[in-house]
């Protein structure tokens, strides 16, 4: 995969949705986006999303807010009570297929966790547990296969082909169960915000439940020990300001670079310039974000940047993990990362990382705000298997249980075990044991979770930073207005596209093709299948809005 | 003293062959390009070892890859042998290799003698059904939907049984059957060897060279794949080694597209560990390959070339 590709994912897993009502109208009119009124939210208006009701049994230290912002704990909560008395299961056996990204849990046999949870949740939990990056054939051959597990995971943006017409023919519309205030029978499941439900609508139906992700997205995350050494501000208000930074910060003598790679650093360029989020959609005509003059600007601006001598000499064409090492190592000083990998991005070992790594918002490019491409708010969903009705009840409360949120005692098993054997307590934190470390990767997670929460142990500093930083962020974002609409051609075109584009924008960067190379990419963009994909929006997205 | 001997033996050569070896700087050169080229070969390796003994500290220094551990610790090799997981695909996977190999030997080799003799059974029409999976492979669904309907999935026979004869490798046996002296055989059965004794008692022990080779090739496939298991196996108890390495080390890019709750407490795989599994995964083969080197040439060129 691509560095550009996994970057693209990224944006459309986490991509984003309905920060809109939250926007000033002003700021609207500024970015140029969408007229008032063509929001994502109307989007579905064919589809009855489930109600938001947040859960009240647990308080924060720090609120969440509607627009978007994470709630945020100082100290894991004392004492957590179950917020669920009966098992959700009935004694049954569940089967699911989920991925992993990591280690492969103990088999259930060797795995004091796994039998902790199936006693917890009443049913024999059945796991197909597939690596990701395997994930997408796996899902082929079970589905050629026709033995389809109960829950099944997919991906926000990497989706089987004819996906529609597989969850009309295999899987559970679960609108009956779900539409509404009907979802007031799982607490847990309508405590996930509405963004992450536009993901899960097709058909004209609620296909799913999501597995939620924050809106706040992709970030710009700055090595601020390197910035206060060299006595800078770390936040520039305008595109020369940003220039100027990042040249204070390029040390060739000393071998750092502010830039690591281009390919990432370019939708930090376009939100400069108030580029839409993916897509704009103006009187129902929809428009790719690279087609338009902000994009072209943030290309003329990255090529000011080259010619500054501001990138790592190995940039074009370095990967994503290469470039996290850069900047954590202090090779670099700025790249965009996703919103969780703050304190990841600090060097190995610190315990202050806030005093590390810092992160900055787009600003206009000629001075006041840039905008911010919102997250869509899933990950993925889980869709269930067509049962009857009892059948359908009793996943959707297994679903409930595994969306318990931060500070349940369900949450609290979910994550760190069981007290003694997986966790032990540390102050006023918890720190998994070996054995935890271990048996707690049983990944169902990818089974719907509870909404995200900012919490590192023992970081409270750090928390702070960051919820303070998400305010700032999402008074910016502009959300993505193709979420909850689909593409066929975009499914089953989009990374040989995006490839397209990648390979074009390297060999401008690298001086092989001249900036007038791009309008001809974008033409051939629209040819090849750019043009079919405008027209599948649009028309989605009259459907929807009737 | 070893120069003038080295000149001695060097004229006395050409007088001999009438080519003059070459002179002391060619082969000081000559010496310096194998050098560099070993180096090419080891540096890659021994960054290797050298990456999954040190810090994560250290690596983030030197840019990803270490040429020298300051401060090695087993740390990740700990890491990755906790839980048993690894242990366990370790034994399947050696099982899964040593069994399908066996198997997959002794069915390649009957096939290919009978293939290699004229006027066997079908002879013809098998022989050409085994150049068509040459060719032609069946795609992952038709597979997947056939090892299902046997009833194989989650067996570790659906990693051996589908890929049990490889088309490749019982051309390459054929034809060194088919070069054996035709009179060997007609003698033996004069003596009154049946089929399966000609070929047990006088065509396998001609053939170790190429039994070898083609052991080997059949190991080393069985040893490296991942795909079949990660079709067929849902029971991650069952998953060989390859398969579950794979998740820590491919599956580490894509940690930063999902972010994963509570990061701290789950951090993604560091090059350490990665460096770890290649070891892991590489020695077990690496220590069988160099018995096998002799025959490995020699073999495939006594089969192919001459057929």
């Amino acid at each position: 995969m691509s560095p550009h590709v996994t970057r693209r994912s990224l944006i459309r897993g986490l991509g984003g949705a309905a920060l809109f009502a939250a926007l000033p109208g002003p700021l609207l009119a500024a970015c140029s986006t969408q007229p008032a009124g063509t929001s994502a939210p109307s989007s579905n208006a064919k589809v009855r999303l489930p109600s938001h009701l947040p859960y009240a049994g647990v308080k924060p230290d720090l609120a969440p807010t509607t627009n978007g912002v994470d709630a945020g704990y100082l100290t894991y909560p004392a004492d957590p009570a179950a917020a669920i008395t009966q098992p959700p299961g009935r004694g049954g056996t569940v089967t699911a297929m989920t991925l992993t990204y990591g280690a492969v849990p103990p088999a259930v046999g060797q795995n004091a966790y796994w039998q902790e949870l199936n006693k917890r949740l009443g049913a024999t939990l059945n796991l197909n547990i597939v690596p990701n990056a395997d994930y997408a054939n796996k899902l082929t051959t079970v589905v050629a296969g026709g033995d389809l597990p109960d829950m099944v995971f997919f991906f926000a943006a990497l989706k089987p082909p004819q996906f529609p017409a597989l969850l009309r023919a295999k899987f559970q519309d679960l609108s009956e169960f779900l539409g509404g205030d009907a979802v007031k029978e799982y607490p847990f499941l309508a405590n996930i915000p509405t963004p992450s439900w536009r993901n899960v609508t097709f058909n004209g139906g609620i296909y799913g439940i999501p597995v939620p992700r924050g809106i706040v997205g992709t970030v710009m995350f700055v090595r601020d020990d390197l910035i206060r050494e060299k006595g800078l501000q770390r936040q520039p208000g305008s595109f020369e300001e940003f220039r100027e930074l990042c040249k204070a910060l390029t040390d060739t003598k000393r071998n750092r670079w502010a830039l690591g790679q281009p390919d990432t650093l370019l939708p930090f360029l376009e939100q400069m310039s108030g580029a839409p989020n993916m897509w704009q959609v103006e009187n129902g005509t929809f428009t790719h974000h690279y087609e338009t003059e902000q994009a072209k600007q943030a290309i003329s601006d990255m090529l000011t940047l080259f010619k500054d001598g501001v990138f790592h000499p190995d940039s074009i064409g370095s990967d994503t993990v290469q470039v996290k090492q850069w900047l954590q190592g202090g090779s670099i000083a700025v790249n965009r990362d996703g919103f969780a990998a703050w304190a990841s991005n600090a060097p190995a070992g610190v315990t202050d990382p806030e005093n590390y790594v810092g992160a900055i918002l787009p600003p206009g490019r000629d001075g006041g705000q840039g905008v911010h491409w919102a997250g869509g708010g899933a990950l993925g969903l889980i869709s269930l298997r067509k049962a009857g009705k009892e059948r359908i009840a009793e996943l959707l409360r297994i679903c409930d249980w595994l969306a318990a949120p931060f500070g349940t005692a369900e949450h609290r098993f979910r994550k760190y075990g069981v007290q003694g054997v997986h966790h032990e307590p540390s102050g006023s934190d918890l720190t998994l044991t070996e054995l935890g470390k271990t048996e707690v990767t049983v990944p169902i997670n990818y089974l719907t979770d509870s909404p995200q929460v900012l919490y590192t142990p023992g970081m409270p500093a750090l928390t702070k930073t960051q919820h303070a930083f998400q305010q700032q962020l999402v008074a910016l974002a502009v959300p993505d207005p193709s979420i909850g609409l689909f593409s066929e051609t975009l499914n089953s075109k989009l990374a040989q596209l995006d490839k397209h584009y990648t390979d074009t924008l390297r060999d401008i960067y690298a001086g092989r093709k001249p900036f007038s190379a791009w309008d001809e990419a974008v033409r051939e963009w629209r040819s090849r299948g750019g043009d079919q994909i405008k027209a599948e929006f649009a028309k989605a997205y009259e459907e929807a809005n009737g | 003293m070893s120069i003038i001997l080295a000149a001695g033996r060097r004229s006395r050569r050409a007088a001999v062959t009438g080519i003059v070896p070459p002179s002391l700087p060619v082969r000081a050169l000559k010496g310096v390009v194998l050098l560099v080229c070993c180096a090419v070969v080891i540096l890659p390796f021994m960054s290797v070892i050298s990456t999954s003994l040190a810090g994560q500290q250290e690596i983030s220094e030197a840019g990803g890859l270490v040429l020298w551990p300051r401060q090695p610790s087993l740390d990740a090799y700990r890491a990755i042998f906790a839980g048993g997981v690894v242990t366990r695909a370790l034994l399947v996977s050696i099982g899964i290799t040593v069994v399908g190999s066996l198997l997959s030997l002794t069915a390649t080799a009957c096939l290919a003698y009978s293939l290699s003799r004229p006027g066997s059974f079908a002879h013809r029409p098998l022989l050409l059904t085994v150049l068509f999976t040459l060719l032609f492979s069946p795609g992952i669904i038709p597979s997947y939907l056939i090892v299902k309907q046997l009833g194989l999935l989650d067996s570790y026979w659906s990693l051996i049984l589908p890929v049990l004869v490889n088309g490749f490798n019982v051309v390459v046996m054929r034809a060194f059957f088919m070069d054996l002296p035709r009179e060997l055989i007609d003698s033996a059965r004069i003596d009154g060897a049946g089929e399966l004794q000609i070929m047990l008692r006088v065509v396998v022990p001609l053939s170790k060279a190429v039994l070898a080779v083609v052991g080997l090739f059949y190991a080393v496939a069985y040893w490296n794949s991942f795909f079949t298991a990660m079709l067929y196996i849902n029971d991650t108890s069952k998953w060989p080694l390859q398969l579950v390495l794979r998740t820590y080390v491919v599956d580490n890019a894509a940690l930063g597209a999902d972010q994963l709750n509570l990061a701290a407490e789950l951090p993604p795989p560091q090059q350490a560990l990665q460096m770890a599994i290649l070891v892991v995964s590489l020695v077990p083969i690496l220590l069988v390959y160099p018995f096998l080197q002799r025959h490995f040439a020699k073999g495939v060129l006594l089969g192919a070339v001459k057929g």
